[in-house]
Parts: structure tokens; sequence; C-alpha cells
């Protein structure tokens, strides 16, 4: 991490224009809700999408992640992978039974 | 003793401890939230209850989420401020998360207190209803009110906890069948409890053999335990009370219920008798959702209007007119409904029909009477006002009563978790959340109120403790940043 | 033997240890709310040994119940039952689902973790890597802490109205949801307590993991480079990886548990739930299933968490008593690496009869078919090393020994339960029962005894007695199987895990004749000559309380030789190699007198040409009168 006054002032500008895309997205993901796109998936897809931009721009601006050492890269491949593998299992659970359950 | 590598970062790895530890903890956090958010998915696959979309309002959500995204910037603003070794503006920042956290918080609760507030019944037929209880006797207006002259308690589990539902404990005092007048009290009940215990250990110490161990105690039960000579040993004990005791008993917490008796649930194990007061559930009544009625109304040869909810609508002119109001809207609307199935059989011609096709159809339709509803209280708001002011029937913001008998209600909550999983799994993870706002605003807090000190001693440090406690707080904006459209927007 | 860590006045005042020396600390800061990893290791390690002893206990009043259905307990077992659990003295139904998920919760959560992971992985880890304490000392205080407010609430609630928790470790919704509803306070019952303590004891766990991880990556010695730390450390990592990732999951559960219980959501509650006769009035339309999923993400990754200290302490124990390497270091490392990611997806093999469906069935059988791979890696690199040693059979080496094939046994038998096919008809019977205790008891429980013996001189500068340690091992080994061993049988003959009765009141199960027996052996059992495999039971409570009566003279031993041990003439007695035997004894808080480097592997045995036959990983301090030792070259 560049410490240098001049590098920080460039981040403060990063960080403004971050936070007002944040902002300006949050208004899309409400109003993207209200057209309907067709099929619920199509829908959910959509806001989930933009919402993952968004975590995506929080956790790669705000938290460093465009710059961090390979150790913390390795923690959170691995956290991200269990994840995804879960809520996975947790879908096949649902779309998977042998009876139904309700 | 200082362990090496708490501000300086390690050559090797570039990282220094807390750093490696804060993304740890965020590593384990993810799997938390992650371990909710699959959650939801099963429960939100799994749904056989048209999911609530649009049900919480937009606008609680949406102010929020700005309030979060705009703190998370603060965090970053102050953390740059430590890093030019610029304490006040830092101070200046980090008040503004501070502040920020709050409004976030105060927001919340606001919400929270209005889904805990409103009501939702389901009727046996499948009429759902929601709304307000009356704000006076609120209480009574959702649980069973007995008054009653005789308890009975088992006196083996010495049960004093039906106590916590008599009104008027002050007043009221009981009489044992030996006449004696003793105190509603818990220390009573439990004395009680323990005596018939110690004698019954007497009766197994004498059944086996041990008589003079059995005599000790016997004598030590006869002096300590006076009550025992007051009941008629173990089972029941039936007690009278001076005057009518008025209980007022949450439906969950009752067996069963006649007019002359009340039985509280099992572990309480204790019964009333005496006189039924009321056990209805009084609704000012905002929102009818006729869709499991008609799930359930396979032929749909019977009417709306037929839902038992529709005799239990005040007698008085608003409450007519309410139920004109609804049939008149509702009529077409089935017709309409009934055609559209008719169509879809034909296009589909040996294709069982799910009745989940037409999910979505009805909810947009009812989502109009709602509004209907509600204007037709705006229009003739004046009539309603009035009742109100007379005290006659009408209720919050001018919505009719209902009074629905106990008997006719097949499940009962307010909008909190109990409601369905999907409240619940809001409530669970809002809940959650809101918890790691309130721990961020103290750690944050902290580092404002006593961090000069570090500061003037070693600034780097400071600021990697604003650096961790920002990763942080930027991990709860993320989770809200998913939060706010699952549960608001789809 | 060599005096490697006598102390050394120019590297004593290394600038770290500026400020300590020179005052002792005030007795709470030591010995209760102390920071120091090897205080808090030792408090975790006696916590644990009380749990584990505790859960024995339970254990053998169950053990009694299926034995001697409707006796009496006997009077030592009845010396600790107050009249309200017992009034007559004899194990009823609810009593003995209570003990039993109290067992398995106690002898889980509260005792083996603790002991493995926390006790010795705070005492160890630091040491073998060379650091001056944990990453965040504390940090590990409020785990330790957390933990015990844990371990308090789940005894407290024995004492509650309701008595404790009865449905299970697993805690299954809806029998865990709606289980104890009938008492006035919710709350106050020991189903809800459960829950409760299990949020503080896995709170405790993910900072103790934290910490771990932390400490592993930063605070390496001086050329302690991946590849040279001892396989110990590379098992707690994996560890703290698995309890990091793998608890979160059943916190959620444990909280939407709660929720259900205290606020009555029903996300475990399916709609149209009776209950004693009565509609269970929640909204339902959530499902049993998300429970199981939750709680069994935990519950596999959880066995490795018991399992893994165990092998690292083994894979310890083994080199320095051989005196020879870890035969296959690299692939044990690796294979330990593989034994973690893998056991996140094997998790669903516990539910198998929940109706999954096949494609999900199949996967998680491959899955766990997988597993045993690395697991056998391990067993086999920890077999190998043994081969050509010239073994001393001390104390920890026994154990170490016994743990190959008392776990070769328990992984061997899982083998079967991983297929779909088989364990619909295993399932839920004595067959899973003996299975695990396999793993978890002989194997875990001995791996922890071998470390118990091995590190017990660097805490007290004394040795355990030696013929005390064998009269403790070898009933303790024959116990074990005595009482393990015929659960098999029982198993495969359908013998259902949760009877109190001992099977009594399912006769065509139990009454199957085992073998016709005449004489002495006759007399033994109940039913004369025919031996039924209910008699088994006889057998195997025979062996519970012959293994309590072979923990005797460990505990004698183990208090005694706190005074009459015999004390070591070397701060490295076992002529060890790791950093660990580098410090004084007992090491003083901070651990060393010199600043630690390596420059070689930890398991430099008998290396050609050296003058002894065992090289340690760190460069020795330069001391008068005598050279810096030349690092060896292999």
């Amino acid at each position: 991490m560049a410490d240098t006054p001049e590098e920080l002032q460039k981040h403060l500008k990063a960080y403004t224009i971050v936070g007002a895309a944040l902002l300006v997205f949050t208004v899309i993901t409400v109003a993207v809700t209200y057209v309907d796109f067709g099929h619920t998936f199509a829908n959910v897809g959509i806001g989930l999408g933009i919402a993952t931009f968004k975590a995506g721009l929080v956790a790669y601006i705000f938290m460093h992640l465009n710059h961090e050492r390979a150790m913390i890269y390795r923690i959170l491949v691995f956290t991200f992978f269990f994840v995804a593998g879960m809520f996975l299992l947790f879908m096949l659970a649902q779309a998977d039974p042998i009876t139904r359950f309700r | 003793m200082d362990i090496p590598y708490t501000v300086t970062a390690r050559p090797d790895t570039g990282l220094w401890n807390a750093k490696v530890g804060i993304w740890l903890f965020l590593a384990s956090e993810v799997m938390l939230f992650g371990g909710l958010f699959s959650s939801y998915i099963f429960l939100r696959l799994g749904a056989d209850y048209p999911w609530p979309m649009h049900e919480l309002q937009v606008g609680f959500g949406f102010v929020n989420t700005l309030v979060l995204i705009a703190s998370s910037v603060f965090v970053v603003y102050a953390w740059v401020a430590l890093k030019m070794r610029n304490w006040r503006r830092f101070q200046f920042w980090m008040f503004l998360v501070i502040v920020s956290a709050g409004l976030f918080l105060v927001n919340k609760s606001f919400e929270y207190y209005n889904k805990l507030t409103h009501y939702h019944a389901e009727l046996q037929d499948g009429t759902i209803i929601a709304g307000h209880l009356p704000k006076e006797n609120s209480k009574e207006a959702k649980s069973i009110v007995f008054e009653a002259s005789h308890v009975s308690v088992d006196s083996a589990s010495g049960s004093h906890y039906f106590l916590k539902y008599l009104e008027n404990k002050d007043d009221v005092r009981f009489v044992t069948e030996g006449g004696i007048e003793v105190d509603p009290s818990r220390k009573w009940f439990e004395n009680l409890k323990r005596g018939l215990k110690l004698s019954a250990k007497a009766d197994r110490l004498a059944a086996e053999g041990d008589i003079a161990a059995a005599d000790r105690l016997s004598a030590a039960v006869e002096k300590d335990y006076k009550i025992l000579g007051e009941v008629n040993g173990a089972g029941q004990v039936r007690l009278t009370l001076s005057k009518p005791g008025k209980f007022v008993v949450p439906r969950h917490k009752t067996l069963s219920w006649e007019e002359t008796k009340m039985d509280f649930t099992r572990g309480l194990a204790t019964s009333l008798e005496g006189m039924l007061v009321s056990a209805s559930l009084k609704l000012a009544v905002d929102e009818l959702d006729m869709r499991e009625y008609l799930r359930r109304d396979e032929p749909r040869e019977k009417v709306i209007s037929e839902s038992t909810l529709f005799g239990h609508f005040d007698e008085n002119a608003e409450g007519q007119q309410l139920l004109k109001d609804f049939t008149d809207y509702h009529t077409p609307l089935v017709a309409e409904y009934e055609a559209a199935v008719a169509e879809w059989r034909l296009e589909n011609p040996g294709e069982e029909f799910e009745e989940d096709t037409f999910m979505e159809w009805e909810r947009i339709k009812l989502d109009k009477l709602h509004k209907i509803l509600e204007e037709g209280h705006a229009a003739s708001g004046d009539g309603y006002e009035q009742t109100a002011a007379a005290g006659a029937g009408a209720g919050h913001h001018g919505h009719p009563y209902v009074t629905v008998p106990f008997e006719d209600v097949r499940f009962f909550s307010n909008y909190g978790p109990r409601k369905n999983p999907y409240n619940a799994i809001y409530f669970t993870m809002t809940g959650l959340h809101g918890l790691h706002v309130l721990g961020g605003m103290f750690v944050l807090g902290y580092f404002l109120v006593f961090g000069r000190k570090l500061f003037l001693q070693n600034p780097e440090h400071m600021a990697n403790r604003v650096e961790v406690g920002g990763l942080f707080w930027h991990f709860v904006d993320l989770v809200w940043i998913f939060l706010f459209p699952i549960f608001y927007l789809m | 033997m060599a005096t490697a860590t006598t102390a050394n006045p120019h590297l004593a005042d290394h600038s770290h240890d500026s400020d300590h020396g020179h005052h002792e600390d005030p007795f709470w800061r030591k010995y209760v709310f102390s920071t120091d990893h090897k205080m808090i290791g030792l408090q975790y390690g006696f916590t644990a040994l009380f749990f584990l002893a505790f859960g024995f206990y339970l254990m053998l009043c169950m053990r009694w119940s299926i034995a001697y259905p409707g006796v009496q307990l006997p009077w030592y077992l009845r010396l600790f039952l107050v009249d309200r659990f017992v009034s007559d003295g004899v194990m009823n139904g609810s009593l003995y689902n209570m003990f039993g998920a109290m067992h398995g919760t106690i002898m889980v959560f509260l005792g083996i973790v603790p002991l493995g992971f926390a006790a010795f992985g705070n005492y160890v880890t630091p040491l073998q890597i060379g650091a001056i304490d944990m990453a965040f000392p504390r940090l590990n205080m409020a785990s330790f802490w957390c933990f015990f407010i844990g371990g308090l609430m789940m005894l407290g609630s024995f004492f509650m109205p309701s008595g404790a928790a009865q449905v299970g470790w697993t805690n299954y919704s809806p029998l865990a949801t709606t289980a104890q509803l009938d008492y006035p306070n919710v709350f106050w019952t020991g189903q809800t307590m459960w829950l409760s303590a299990m949020v503080f004891i896995i709170t405790s766990s993910l900072l103790g993991a934290v910490n771990f991880i932390a400490t592993i990556i930063n605070l390496r010695a001086k050329g302690l480079t991946w590849m040279r730390l001892p396989f110990f450390v590379w098992a707690m990592m994996v560890t703290g990886f698995l309890l990091l990732l793998a608890f979160p999951p059943l916190e959620v559960a444990a909280i939407m548990q709660l929720m259900d219980r205290l606020a009555f959501s029903s996300f475990f509650v399916p709609e149209g739930l009776v209950v004693n006769g009565a509609r269970f009035d929640v909204s339902g339309g959530g499902s049993p299933l998300l429970y199981q999923h939750l709680f069994w993400f935990l519950g596999h990754p959880e066995v490795y968490v018991l399992l893994l200290p165990a092998i690292a302490i083994v894979a310890e124990v083994i080199p320095a008593n051989t005196r020879k390497p870890l035969w296959g270091y690299r692939s044990m490392v690796y294979g330990v690496l593989v034994l973690g990611f893998l056991s996140f997806i094997v998790g669903a093999h516990h539910m198998y009869m929940t109706g999954m469906g096949a494609w999900v069935s199949a996967f998680f059988q491959t899955t766990t078919v997988l597993i045993s791979v690395p697991s056998v890696i391990l067993l086999t690199c920890l077999l190998i090393s043994l081969w050509g040693g010239s073994i001393r059979f001390t104390p920890p080496m026994l154990w170490a020994t016994a743990f190959l094939p008392m776990f070769g046994i328990g992984g061997l038998t899982g083998l079967p339960l991983a297929f779909n096919l088989i364990d619909l008809h295993l399932h839920d019977t004595y067959y899973v029962i003996g299975h695990f205790h396999y793993v978890v008891a002989p194997g875990v429980i001995f791996g922890l005894f071998a470390g118990l013996y091995h590190w017990y001189p660097n805490w007290t500068g004394r040795m355990l007695n030696g013929f005390l340690a064998h009269l403790h091992f070898w009933p303790s080994l024959i116990a074990m199987n005595v009482l393990f061993a015929p659960m098999m049988v029982q198993g495969v003959a359908g013998f259902h895990r949760r009877w109190y009765d001992g099977g009594q009141s399912f006769p065509l199960t139990t009454d199957k004749v085992l073998f016709e027996a005449n004489g002495f052996i006759s007399n033994l059992f109940a039913n004369g000559e025919l031996i039924t495999i209910r008699d088994l039971n006889i057998l195997m409570t025979f062996g519970a309380m012959m293994l309590a009566v072979a923990q005797l003279p460990f505990i004698i031993n183990f208090f005694g030789s706190l005074v009459f041990g015999k004390k070591i003439t070397s701060d490295n007695p076992w002529g060890a190699t790791t950093l660990e035997w580098a410090t004084p004894t007992p090491p003083p808080h901070g651990n060393f007198t010199f600043e630690p480097v390596a420059d070689k592997g930890p398991y430099e045995y008998s290396v050609p040409g050296a003058d002894r036959d065992f090289t340690p990983q760190w460069i020795e301090p330069a001391e008068e009168g005598r050279p810096v030792e030349e690092p060896v070259k292999v």
C-alpha cells in the first residue's frame, strides 16, 4: 500500500466515485424490481446481479482487495468455494427430493 | 513482552497480525451469513405460500441502504485522514459514521415496531385478515378472558405460573378446602411442592424398610410444611377465590376452554372454573387476502362473501359497507379468474392444473383490492372517524373492526417471526445484521472516543486499528447490499 | 543429552523481553485471567479432562441401564445422582435420553475438541513455531472464558425444572423444537439452554481458530518455512480452518432453532405437525431437512476437528520414539490439506435416510469414498514410519502405536456406512455407534493420552511413572475393545441405538442366539445356556466398568507425579527435534531464552554423520566455551 499523501488523495477521489456509483446502483436496483422481465428467475437474477456488482465494488475498492497479499486471497478463495458449495447443496436439496415434503 | 508484527508487516507474508485476524474473522462471517442466505434460498424454493414480495416498506430499506453506503465512504475517509495524521478530520468523519449507524438502527427499530404491532389471522376456511389491535385493552383483544371462581392446581408440580395471568392479584385471596386463607404467592406453591416431595420420600423410605429415617423425615415435614395439612394430599388441589379473579391468557397457553371451564397447557397443569368472558380476536382490519380461500375452494361455486369472515363483521353500517364493497369488487374478479382457468385448460389439454400458475395473477388483483379498500376508507373517512369518536366500532386509522371467535381462527400471529418462514428469516437475518451494526458502532465509537492516546503514541497503529474496524464495517455494508433486494424487492 | 537451552545471559536480554522477569504477576493474572498461551492451554486441558470424566460417568449410568434395565443403579453410580433425577435409583427413559444427549454433547464439544485442539494446540503450537505467545493473547483468554461459560451453562441445564436436553447430541428438529415446550418459561429449559450454550462454545471456537491461524501464518520463527513446520502445526492450521468455516453454519442452525423455540417461528417445522395429540400451533412451511443440512455441514468437519489433533500428536510421538524421520512428511501435509477440504463436502452422508434425492446421495457417496484416500495416506505414512526404526516403547509410544490399529478399525468400519444401500440397514444401529466410538475413543483418546505422556515433562519438569503408565495402558486397550467390538455384532443384527432398556422390549431382534454356552460362561448371563446378542450388553458394560477402573492409575500418576515424579535431567528428555524442547522447563511467560532460528526440517533423526541420533531444528545459540553448532547438511 502506497502511503504518500498524493497516493492517498487519489484514493480519496476513487472512494468518492465508488460511493456515488453505489448510490446510483441502489436507485437502479429499486427501479428494476418494478419491471417484469417475464420470469421470476430473470427478475431475481437481474436484481442479484446488480447487488453482486455493488458488493464487488465494496470489496474491491473499499476493502482494498484490489491490492492485497496472496495469503488473504488464499483464505477467501476457499471460503467462497465453500459458501458456493453450501448454496448449491441447499438448492439441490430442494430440487431433488425423493418425496416432496410439502 | 511484545508480540511482533502488531504494527509493521511481517516481511515474508506482508501482513500484520490484526489484518490476518480480521480477514479470518470475516471469512467465518461469510460462512455465517452464507448459512443464512442458503437457508433463505431453501425456504424460498420450498415455500408453499405466495412469497411476500414488496410486503416490507421499500422506503425504509432504501433509506437504510443509502445510509450504510454513505457510512462506508465515511469510514474510508476517516482512515485516510489518519493515514495523513490528521486527527480532527478523522474525528469528523468517524463521528458521521457513528451518526449513520445510529440512524440505521433507529430506522430499523421503527420498521420492527410496525411489524410487531401489525396482526394477521388465518381463519379455518383459509381467509386471511390483517390489522391492528384496538389501542385500549389490546391485551384482552388477543387473549382469552376468564373470570374464575375456583382454581385447580396440580400440587405435585407445584405450578404457580398461572399467577402471571391473574390481573387483579392484589384484591384476590385464595381459600383452601379446609377453609384457610392463603396468599396467592409463588412461595406458597413451591412450599407445597417441596413438602409433598419430602413426604413421598418418607413413604418410600418406609416401604424400603428404613422406618427410623422415614419417621424422622415425616416429623420434619410435619413441622416445616404445615401447608400439607391444608390441602388434601397429592393430586389436584382446589382453591376457591374470595372474589372472581380475572385471567387474561394468551391462546397458546390454553389447552381448551368452555363457558364454565378453562384448562392451561399441560406444563402449567392448572384449570379454572368460573365464567368465560371472551374468547375472540378483535382486529381493526386493513387487509384481506382470499388467495388461500380460493385455492381450497376447488369447485369455485361458493362466492367469497360466504367466507366465515363476513359473518363476523360488525353489524354497524361501516361493517356492512365493507362487505358490500368487497363483494361488488370481487364477484367479477372471480368470474374473470374462472374464465382464465378455463382458457388455460383449453390450451393445455390433459395437463394437470396447478394453482401456482395463477398465484401471481391473483396476488396482483388482490393488491388492487387492498388499494380500493384503503380508498374507500379515505372516501368515507368521515363516517369512520365519527364512529370512532362515538366509540361504537371503528378503530385504527378508521378501519372497521371485526371480531372473530378463536374457534374460527386457525392461526394467529403478529407480523413477527411467527407469521411464516419469510418473516422468520427476515427477522433473523436483519436482527443479526443489526447486532453487527451495533457491534461495529461500539468498536468504531471506542476508536473515536479513546483513540487519541494511541494516535499520539503510534499513529500507524491507530490507523491499522481503524483499517481493521473499517474492514468489518464494509463487510456489514456488503451484507446489507444483499439483504435489501432479497427481502424488500424481490 | 543436549543442554540446548540453558539460560544464556547474553541472549536473555533480547529487546522483546526487556520488561519481564522482574515482576511476578498476581495470582488471578497468572492462573485465572491469564493471557499466557501455556496457562490457557492448561486451563482448557483441566476443564476438558473434567468434562471427559463427567461424560464418561454419564456413559456408565447409561450402560448400566442397558445391561440391567429396571435394576437400581449401583451405589457408586448413585453417589452423584440427587433425588430429583432418580427417586428410586433406577434410570428411566427420559433420564437415559438426557444422559445420552449430554454424553454426546459433552464428549464432543466440551471434552475432546477442547483437549485436542484448544489445550494441546494452545500449549504446543506457539512453542513449536518458536513464537513468544499467540498473536492475540487477550482474544485467547476471551476464547477460554466463552468456552467456560458455555460449559457451565451445559452443566447448569441439568438443574433446570425440565432437566437437560434430551433429543440426542444432534438436536434434530422438529423433536428438539417441540421438546420441553410445556414448561412455563421456555427459556429456562434444558433444551433451550443447550442452544444458548452452543452459541457460546461456537463463539469460543471461532475466536480460537482465528487466533491459531493468524499465529501460524504470522509468528513463525525465523527460518521456519512452511515445509519446515512440524506436522502438528500443519494439522492445527487445518483444524483451525475447519472450525473457522464449518462452525458458523451450526451457529446459524442454533440461532434458528432458538427462534423456533422462543419466537415460535417455523424454520424447521413443517405444516400440520401434531405434538401430543394436538396441532402444533405454528405457521409451518419450514423443513427438518434444513436443520440437518446446516448441522451436518458442521458435523463432518467436526469429526476431523476431533481427529486431526490426535493424528498430529501421534505424528510427533512416533518419530521421537523410532528415532527416524516421519515417513512421507510432504504427502502427509498434502493429505491433511485435502482431508480438510473434502471434509466440507461429505456431510450429507449422515442423511441418506432423510429422503434426499438420488443425485445428492450419489454425490455424497462419491465424496465420502474419496475422503478415505487422504485418511489412508495419513495412516499409512504413520505405519511406515515405524518400519526400520529402533522403537523405544516409552509410555507415549505405547499409546501412539495402539492408536494406529484402533483408528484403522474405526476408519474401515466406516466404509460400509458410506454406501447408500448398506446405510439403509445400518442407520441408527449400534454398528454406527461402534464405528465412531472406535474412531473417537480408542482412536482419538489414545492419541490424546500419547500427547499427555509426551508433553507432561515439558509442563512439569517431571516424568510420569512408567509402571503406572503400563497399568493404565494395557487394561484400557483391552477394555476399549471389550466395550466397542460387540457393538458391531449387535448393530449388524439390527440393534437400535436408542433402546434404553437394552432391547428388552424388542425380543424379535435382540433374542437372536449367538452361541450356546455351558459351565462358567452360562452362569454369567441371565438367559443361561443360550447366549443372545442382548447378552453382549452385559459384556460391554463389564468393559465400560473395566475402562473406568483402568483410568485410576492414570489419575494417581498424573497428580502424584507432580510431586513424586522423576525429575528430568535435560530440557529435552525425549531427544526430540522440534522447537518446544528448546525452551527452559517449564517454559516461562515469553517461552524462549534466545531468539529461535530454524534451519532444517522438523524430523531430522539419525542423520548420517551427526554426532547424536537427533538433530534439533533450531540453531543452538552461541555459548561461552562452546562453538555454534554447524547446521547439518543432508
